[in-house]
């Protein structure tokens, strides 16, 4: 079904391929074929009854029993009778469906046809054939920019993106929907670019603002704000899989540093960083400045520059690492942090699943198993299995120039201090040497001098004898045991305080230096790089073949101007990922853009145009808006890769200032919005939920950057920021970015509401409506506790008073007249009751527990 | 036919006598989430704890299991070898051992100092002289005597076998599975339930969701208040003034839906506002023990400083469950005897062989048995030679996951059944072999699922607990 049923969409950009109605073998039947059986009958080495089923030609020839077809007649045909009786494929779950069965046999009733002349030559035993229809999926055909419909009844200079939504819409006779109203408007900018509710005051001067230019200068101002960077860069922490431990096994070591990295996001998104720059950074930052890893940490304290791109390379970082936790079993776990790098890799920036050709040719994407390897060659000379350096040796020590001057002398003042101690300790040594002498006949004081200073091993056997037979305390005297001598003496403690206190004042110095912080790094070691090769059915035991070299998805070869470096002479390094990252960044690549933008979508309009962001393949879904797509990703290429300007271009469409209102003509035709005819409802993200009850409570610690906070187990067993206290700098409220990200701890508040898993990223968050998020909301530490600023920010005469700030604060609207009174009695009948049960100032807890019913309500847990 | 009047009364008691419509809530929730979410996606998905219908007739529909964590010794409970006595003290005679502490290992011959008696109709041969209680349930129950856990030698690495499939960590747990494939009969309490008795178990959450939906997370109950999480509003709020809070939200709420008729999302969570009003009522019924007569109680143990904890677990599992809660685990993590094993286990049956008979029988009284699969079992068996800590040390048993027992009872499975055996000295199953696959396999289909079809999607890749083609149903011990 799925494949006769492609969407009308793919029809029509197939056009000329063939009619919807025609079974052809590129498109309907190489689909089923390779799904179920080329795994044996072609891409396998040793190839089932001799039959292969990769070309036309090839099943016209068939195997040991003959013809697997005979074109024309579908019931002579040992193919059409082997799936039919269910002989084939012999695995009962790899069974063709009767509507599958039924297209092999309309094809070859229909004399088995190809749309295309096939390959002359056969192709090699057990490799995997990219047929060229399989070539021109959507997403891997060329980014053309299409051109936007010229004259558009809603006017000209109309925006691209309304023009090409408006097109789709007209199409089946919808229309946008009126444009929402200005507080809706500023709620809803202001919680897609921040993360945060606007205040009541940003609210009224939106709302009076006669200006022509007023809704862009909102914008511009929130796009300006630096919480900007805190929203946006946690969408991308989700894709690139950011975490504060290490995961992998239940040990879940905490990574003190992977901040530095969750930092560098943040920064890069306010500095509206390009995006060819900030993937080139972080696949490669290391080698766009040189360093290995002999010269990371230099070069990091050098400059600033090289601080940013050695710190953007905490990207190849996030993913599970488990080989620093004494894994059972080391070479499993090196094995699979590689793994789950390349899937972080594939799905953040590629939409492909590549992880599933790890161990076999992919099942439904033309991705051959050597693709996998090739790719993962791009990354081996930074994750070398057989010189595996672990992750605290994966690490730059950083230290600003004040502070490494501060240490400089920190550490001169010691060293004179450690001088001053040997010193002493040898005026000592001379002492109890004296001492020592003492009780030696001083006929043989010489002697016995002469050999003491001799050392040992060029002691005369004369010597040797004195010291260690006729007087050995003599032979036992060194700095090592001077401390036992002076045990014996009345004086010794006191000699020995003498030089013990300078040590004990050094060392008291020295900790006094200030400490690095670190960042965690991807580099190479120029003198190992790995060879890849092919591991069979996936076992990291088990590499097979021929070295592969680095490369990209084969499928794509057109689109890559000259092959990977697989050692570049003009770096320190291997050259192998600036190549790729270049490579992905050149502007020509199919994925990349079309990736970036979709995601960019998702985060305004609550789903991508292509739904399955992690996902462009033949299993994800196809995009509602193909030429929008193209014309999103040709135009934030030419426009320099700036996320600023795009979303300048995209919330300023009518598209995204439309009202969220469902209309009944529209939903009958439409009834998934998928064609936009309305703003979606959405609900806040997790991170979003917890920040805005911090912003309109104004508890919130704005404060940006910094070590994460940590999180702990509270008595009754729930996961909480620092266990649910707040410090006198208030760190616990500070936004939810900065919360430490404890794989096998996950903030129960915040994993309520959805706050994905790390395993190891997340393309796409689920959205879910459950109980806990209400009994969280009822009854947490987190709402309750925040409900009391919240009720003393609502100061006022009146219980109305209170009650229109209150609104005003939570809602950026003032009550309506039957709200108002609600809120009146509730409060009037929440005090009474309260102050029956001797609850310390009533009033405030009613109030508090009002703010919380706001807090709890949709109006606040939604954006229109 | 049985089946059916059970859900009867276990809906009665989940949902109509609670005061809860199960049309009204089940019409609300209904029609707005998609229960399978087909692919491609066409909306983000939704997910949801709705009942299901499984693919086939199911022949249970609720699961408890008393995971006896460590691994309770199958020599001296449930497997006896007559090898053990004839070479007591002598050097192991049979093939190589599988240790786990080469280093305290010896291979001197344990023999089980109990004596082991043919209990009940089926004359099944158990420790009855530890096991009192069980020897009056043997007729209820199927022992298995060939658990295996392949390549699988530690406590957390079985323990996740046993939960998720896996000895690696990182997959969704068997409950979460449960209820992601059926849902949950009460929409008023947690599907899937982990009771913890003292100490989480190492290497925890076994009750992880992972790369499930959260919803299908095991929500935890401990031992003592708070037993769920948030589950009880502060002091000053309870009763009337929380009761004032959630007539305002609702109002307010609704007044929000009217401004956007057709949100199905808005009316899903004034639906589960007002869920977490009832998981309030019902769940503090559920854990109200009090409410259980003075001879019930009696009868599990909990009357008894030795019994009671798992006594108030096991009644705290069949009040669950008797409510429509999917799946109940309590996790009694103890039976990890490295030394003096003879004194230790001894403890651990007392305290817990009580509660456990009383599971089964109390569930059999209540016509519940049938369609509740009780089962109990740890990750592991031990060895049948000398583990030797030193000097003043009394002997214990090392880890043996090589072949180990575990018992089930009820939900279509054989009664009075034994299957699969050991070889001569009790260490690796050799007979009818069951490993973590095929026992999941089996539990699969007995709730009516297809363990090979049981899957969900992540980043475009399956993920499931059983592999395809990777366990099998153990038909031998299906009634």
């Amino acid at each position: 079904m799925r494949y006769l049923c492609l969407p009308t969409l793919l029809s029509v950009l197939l056009a000329p391929l063939a009619s919807a109605s025609e079974v052809t073998f590129e498109r309907d039947v190489w689909p089923i074929l390779k799904t179920h059986c080329v795994g044996c009958h072609g891409e396998s080495k040793k190839l089932a009854g001799g039959l292969d089923l990769r070309l036309r030609r090839m099943i016209a020839t068939g195997g040991e029993s003959g013809a697997a077809i005979v074109p024309g007649k579908s019931d002579e045909s040992l193919l059409i009778n082997y799936v039919r009786s269910g002989e084939m494929p012999p695995q009962a779950e790899r069974q063709l469906a009767a509507d599958e069965q039924d297209v092999l046999a309309r094809w070859v009733d229909a004399g088995a046809p190809t749309v295309h002349p096939e390959p002359k030559e056969d192709p090699r035993p057990g490799a995997i054939l990219i047929t060229e229809y399989e070539r021109s999926h959507w997403a891997y055909r060329p980014i053309h920019q299409p051109q936007i419909p010229a004259s558009q009844p809603e006017g000209d200079g109309l925006n691209p993106v309304d023009a090409l939504i408006a097109q789709r819409l007209h199409e089946k006779g919808l229309e946008f929907a009126p444009a929402a109203d200005r507080r809706t408007l500023i709620r809803r900018a202001s919680f897609d670019l921040l993360g945060l509710p606007p205040t009541p005051a940003e609210v009224d001067a939106f709302v009076n603002d006669p200006s022509p230019r007023a809704y862009a200068d909102v914008i511009d101002r929130l796009l300006q704000s630096p919480h900007y960077g805190e929203r946006w860069g946690r969408h991308w922490l989700d894709a690139a899989g950011y975490a504060d431990s290490e995961g992998y096994n239940d040990k879940d070591l905490v990574r003190d540093d992977a901040w530095r990295y969750r930092d560098y996001v943040i920064r890069s998104f306010n500095a509206d960083k390009p995006w060819d720059r900030f993937i080139v950074e972080q696949l490669a930052g290391d080698e766009l400045v040189g360093a290995t890893h002999a010269t990371a940490e230099q070069l990091a304290n050098h400059d600033a520059a090289s601080l940013e791109a050695l710190t953007a390379t905490g990207f190849l970082r996030m993913a599970p690492d488990g080989s620093g936790s004494s894994p059972a079993d080391a070479r499993l776990a090196r094995n699979q942090a590689v793994t789950e790098t390349m899937k972080v890799v594939s799905t953040s920036l590629l939409a492909t699943s590549l992880a599933c050709a790890e161990c076999h040719h992919h099942r439904f994407d033309p991705i051959p198993q050597e693709d996998f390897y090739r790719m993962r060659a791009i990354f081996a000379p930074v994750f070398n299995l057989q010189d595996w350096r672990m992750p605290k040796s994966r690490r730059a020590a950083i230290l600003s120039a004040d502070d490494r001057k501060l240490a400089a002398e920190v550490e001169a003042q010691a060293k004179t201090l450690d001088q001053q101690h040997d010193r002493l300790k040898q005026e000592t040594m001379e002492l109890i040497l004296g001492r020592v002498l003492e009780s030696i006949p001083a006929e043989r004081r010489e002697f016995a001098r002469q050999a003491f200073a001799t050392p040992k091993d060029k002691r005369s056997e004369a010597q040797r004898l004195f010291c260690d037979e006729e007087f050995p305390m003599l032979g036992l005297l060194r700095t090592g045991t001077l401390h036992l001598f002076l045990a014996r003496y009345q004086d010794g403690d006191d000699l020995k305080k003498q030089y013990e206190d300078v040590l004990a004042e050094a060392s008291e110095l020295r900790s006094t230096k200030p400490a690095p912080d670190y960042i965690r790094v991807a580099t190479e070691v120029p003198q190992q790089v790995p060879t890849t090769r092919l591991f069979a059915r996936g076992d990291h035991s088990s590499p097979t073949g021929e070295p592969l070299d680095p490369a990209g998805l084969t499928v794509l070869d057109r689109f890559r101007e000259a092959d990977f470096p697989t050692d570049d002479a003009t770096l320190p390094t291997t050259g192998r990922r600036l190549a790729f990252a270049r490579y992905l960044t050149s502007g020509r690549h199919p994925l990349v853009a079309r990736v970036l933008v979709n995601r960019f979508w998702q985060h305004h309009f609550g789903r991508g145009l292509v739904e399955t962001v992690g996902e462009f393949g033949r299993q994800g879904s196809q995009p509602s808006h193909p030429q929008l797509l193209d014309w999103l990703a040709a135009d934030f290429m030419q426009g320099g890769w700036q996320l600023k300007r795009w979303h300048r271009l995209v919330m300023t469409s009518r598209t995204y200032q439309q009202s969220s209102r469902r209309r009944p003509a529209a939903e009958a035709i439409d009834a998934e919005n998928r064609l936009l005819w309305r703003m979606p409802v959405r609900r806040l993200e997790a991170e979003a939920v917890r920040d805005a009850i911090l912003a309109v409570s104004g508890e919130l610690n704005r404060e940006p950057f910094g070590k994460p906070i940590d999180v702990e187990v509270t008595e009754g067993g729930i996961v909480d920021v620092a266990g649910g206290t707040v410090s006198p700098d208030q760190r616990e409220l500070k936004r939810s970015i900065y919360i430490q990200v404890r794989r096998s701890q996950p903030v129960a508040m915040l994993d309520a509401f959805d706050a994905p898993r790390m395993e190891p990223n997340c393309s796409r968050r689920v959205v879910s409506t459950v109980a806990p998020q209400s009994l969280a909301m009822l009854n947490g530490t987190f709402v309750l506790q925040q409900s009391r600023p919240l009720a003393d920010r609502c100061a006022g005469d009146s219980a109305a008073a209170r009650v229109r700030r209150l609104w005003r604060l939570v809602y950026g609207r003032m009550p309506t007249d039957v709200e108002l009174e609600s809120a009146e009695h509730f409060l009037q009948d929440q005090t009474s009751d309260l102050a029956g049960r001797n609850v310390e100032d009533a009033e405030r807890a009613a109030l508090a527990s009002l703010g919380q019913v706001l807090l709890s309500s949709n109006e606040f847990l939604y954006v229109d | 036919m049985q089946n059916q009047n059970v859900s009867t009364r276990r809906h009665l008691l989940a949902q109509g006598a609670l005061g809860l419509s199960s049309i009204g809530l089940s019409t609300l929730l209904g029609d707005r989430l998609d229960a399978n979410p087909k692919k491609p996606a066409l909306e983000p998905p939704h997910y949801d704890l709705l009942p299901k219908q499984p693919p086939r007739q199911p022949q249970a529909n609720a699961v408890i299991s008393v995971f006896t964590g460590g691994g309770p010794s199958h020599l001296d409970l449930f497997d006896r070898k007559a090898a053990l006595d004839k070479y007591a003290g002598e050097k192991f005679p049979g093939s190589d051992i599988k240790y786990d502490n080469a280093g305290q290992a010896t291979s001197i011959v344990m023999p089980c100092p109990w004596q082991f008696t043919k209990c009940g109709e089926s004359g099944m041969e158990i420790n009855a002289e530890l096991l009192p209680h069980f020897a009056g349930i043997v007729d209820d129950v199927t022992l298995i005597r060939s658990m295996h856990l392949p390549n699988i030698r530690n406590h957390v690495a079985g323990m996740r076998a046993l939960t998720t499939g896996r000895g690696r960590e990182g997959w969704p747990s068997l409950g979460s599975w449960i209820v992601y494939g059926l849902g949950a009969e009460a929409q008023n309490l947690p599907a899937f339930v982990a009771l913890i008795l003292r100490k989480n178990p190492p290497g925890s959450p076994f009750w992880d969701s992972r790369q499930l939906p959260s919803i299908y997370q095991g929500t935890i109950v401990r031992e003592s208040e708070p037993r769920i999480a948030n589950l009880n509003p502060s002091r000053y709020l309870r009763g009337r003034p929380q009761t004032r809070q959630l007539e305002l939200l609702n109002q307010l709420n609704t007044t929000h839906l009217q401004r956007h008729p057709g949100e199905h999302d808005l009316e899903a969570r004034i639906a589960s506002y007002e869920l977490a009003a009832r998981m309030q009522t019902s769940a503090n019924e559920a854990l109200d023990l009090s409410r259980e007569s003075q001879s019930t109680r009696a009868m599990y143990g909990a009357d008894n400083s030795t019994t009671r904890q798992m006594a108030e677990a096991c009644l705290l599992a069949r009040r669950l469950v008797e409510r429509g809660v999917r799946f109940v685990q309590i996790w009694n993590y103890g039976w990890d005897m490295h030394e003096n094993i003879f004194a230790s286990l001894t403890s651990r049956c007392q305290a817990t062989d009580r509660p456990c008979a009383a599971l089964v029988t109390d569930l059999k009284q209540r016509g519940l048995l049938d369609s509740t699969i009780v089962q109990w079992g740890g990750e592991m068996g031990r060895l049948p030679v000398v583990q030797d800590r030193g000097a003043g040390k009394k002997p214990g048993r090392d880890h043996n996951t090589e072949g180990f027992s575990l018992w089930m009872a009820g939900g279509g499975l054989k009664a009075g059944h034994v299957h699969g055996a050991t070889d001569e000295f009790g260490h690796r199953a050799v007979q009818d072999i069951v490993t973590q696959h095929d026992y999941h396999a089996t539990l699969l289909h007995q709730l009516g699922l297809d363990g090979d079809a049981l899957q969900h999607e992540v980043n475009g890749q399956p993920v499931a607990l059983v592999e395809p083609g990777q366990g099998k149903v153990v038909d031998g011990i299906l009634a």
